[in-house]
């Protein structure tokens, strides 16, 4: 297994999607931290605990991305007939697919360091210019970073399995941001008390976006795990089951 | 070499896989043996692919089974280093370096990365190591794939068109390469549409038409039943090929003003060209039945599997 994670990891390492979409998702998160401070109204209190969850939850804006990584990494496979040359290695394909989750994990988590240190950086600027400090130890704070990294990783794992239940990169893609980003606010916005429930709404409540619809951040981490693990089971039979013909 | 003479390197036995309502593969059953090149052949879309996805597991049989050394390909615990195999290219993201696309494969294979200058060189790539694959040509990529075929030192090959888009020099090679690699106790299985260059070496030939077995025997024992075969030019060949049909003794038929007639020797022929008055003649040859005669025989039925 461990062969199979270093083979895997220097995969992920050579495609350079991987490498460039590293830099985007910290900008991306950047921005969606700076958004917020720049936008709000004058009489809201940068400080106050909605402030700075406002604030702080955007540096996961960009983790979008890391479930793009984690497509490229297992329906990219299916592109230039690399999945070949990677049953042939190891015909069990439940390691390979393990692998790649566990290696996107890795990226996801690595991606949300990244993203959240530029983020927190921004905003510390954007506090300081405006005369406060960002106050780094309340848990509005560290407890919204700590949401956004864990969305970030538990997003690499989710790439992995929607590009092994598409095994089309194009396909997965244009669904996964369809519906993320239309269908699923839509939803949302129809029916909060129902669509609170989706993955991409329990995303953002695992990241303290502040809202009074949104689970709370326990339930809201349990059920994307739960979300996560079915789609990660789907995944696996339709890889066990694909025949590898290209 | 683990591959012993008892049993079969390759084993394919009442294989059948449907895609859809298509019948890629209908009941097929055949052997390949350590120390042999077994020529796999038959139409495009005859099935040959299918056939060596799944002897590897790649795809799975509809009903039948496949087998490697006595186990499904899919329970061998280290695959490559018992089963080499070419499928369609090499497999390689396009950015990625030759020497990166084989390490990435050793890796996971447990082989010692130091395999991959030596196969690289073995293959003719070692200038070309570096080089990101999306720029090689046609033969290079073929050279790629088949260095990581040989990555583990595998007892078993299994070559699907190796020769294509190779260089003259390079397909002579390839012809050298089988040569050793079954000369060294390995058993190779490859399926080529370049049937003179695949008489050279094979010793068995395995011919499929439309997804079924239509022979599986030693090239020799196939030769060594076709008749002679005399082809000549003349004034008149369309008077040649009317005198034949009237003998029923040979057949006789025309491709472009080369008259080709099955059956009859060298002497016989020029005979029957004066004796119709259909002479002078301008070219006269005797050859034995050839591996294609044989193709066109028994696969020629084909036609793209319609
Ligand atoms: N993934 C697939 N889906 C549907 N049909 C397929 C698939 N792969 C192969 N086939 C069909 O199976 C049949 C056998 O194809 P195969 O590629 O095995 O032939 P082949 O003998 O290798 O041909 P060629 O000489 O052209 O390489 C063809 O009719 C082909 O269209
Ligand atoms: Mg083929």
């Amino acid at each position: 297994m461990s062969a199979l994670l270093r083979s895997e990891a220097r995969k992920a390492l050579a495609t350079s999607t991987v490498s460039w979409l590293l830099p985007l998702t910290a900008v991306v998160g950047v921005v969606g931290t700076l958004a917020p401070l720049v936008a709000s109204s004058p009489g809201t209190d940068p400080l106050s605990d909605d402030g700075l969850q406002q604030a702080m939850h955007g540096a996961a804006a960009g983790a979008t991305l890391v479930i793009v990584a984690g497509i490229v990494g297992t329906a990219g496979e299916w592109r230039f007939g690399q999945s070949t040359q990677t049953f042939l290695t190891t015909p069990r394909r439940s390691h390979v697919l393990l692998a790649k989750g566990l290696v996107h994990l890795a990226i996801g988590s690595i991606y949300g360091i990244a993203a959240g240190v530029a983020a927190t950086a921004a905003a510390w600027g954007w506090y300081r210019s405006n005369g406060h400090t960002l106050p780094l130890e309340r848990s509005a704070v560290w407890l919204t970073l700590l949401g956004c990294l864990a969305v970030s990783a538990l997003f690499g794992v989710l790439g992995v399995a929607i590009g092994a239940i598409a095994r089309s990169q194009t396909t997965a893609i244009v669904g996964v941001l369809g519906w993320h980003v239309l269908i699923e606010p839509t939803l949302f916005t129809a029916s909060p008390t129902v669509f609170r429930w989706s993955p991409g709404m329990a995303s953002f409540a695992l990241r303290r976006q502040p809202s009074d619809d949104f689970l709370t951040a326990g339930p809201a981490a349990l059920v994307l795990v739960a979300f996560i693990a079915a789609l990660c089971a789907a995944g696996l039979r339709s890889v066990e089951r694909a025949d590898v013909t290209a | 070499m683990s591959a012993g003479q008892a049993q079969p390197a390759l084993v394919c036995r009442s294989l059948t896989k449907r895609f859809g309502d298509t019948v890629a593969v209908d009941d097929l059953s055949f052997d390949v043996r350590a120390g042999t090149v077994t020529a796999f052949v038959g139409a495009n879309g005859a099935g040959k692919t299918t056939t060596m996805r799944m002897l590897v597991g790649l795809v799975a049989p509809t009903s039948g089974h496949a087998s490697v050394l006595g186990r499904p390909y899919r329970a061998l615990a280290r695959p490559r280093d018992i089963v080499g195999a070419m499928l369609e290219g090499p497999g390689a993201h396009p950015a990625h370096r030759a020497r990166t696309h084989l390490t990435i494969t050793a890796t996971a294979a447990g082989i010692p990365t130091a395999r991959v200058a030596e196969v690289l060189e073995l293959v003719g790539l070692a200038d070309h190591a570096h080089r990101r694959v999306g720029t090689f040509s046609t033969g290079m990529r073929q050279r790629l794939a088949l260095a990581a075929a040989l990555l583990g030192d595998p007892a078993v090959l299994i070559l699907d068109e190796p020769s294509n888009g190779l260089d003259p020099p390079g397909i002579a090679w390839m012809r050298n390469l089988l040569r050793s690699l079954a000369g060294e106790g390995r058993a190779v299985l490859v399926s080529s549409h370049l049937l003179p260059e695949l008489a050279e070496v094979a010793d068995r030939v395995v011919i499929m038409d439309r997804g079924r077995l239509v022979a599986d025997a030693p090239l020799d024992e196939l030769l060594a039943g076709r008749s002679r075969v005399a082809e000549l030019r003349c004034a008149d060949p369309a008077a040649v090929v009317e005198a034949i049909s009237h003998t029923g003794l040979a057949a006789a038929q025309l491709e472009g003003d080369l008259v080709v007639i099955e059956g009859l020797s060298a002497q016989e022929a020029g005979e029957l060209v004066s004796s119709v008055g259909a002479g002078p003649v301008h070219h006269l040859v005797e050859r034995r039945g050839t591996f294609e005669d044989i193709y066109f025989d028994l696969a020629a039925t084909g036609g793209g599997g319609a």
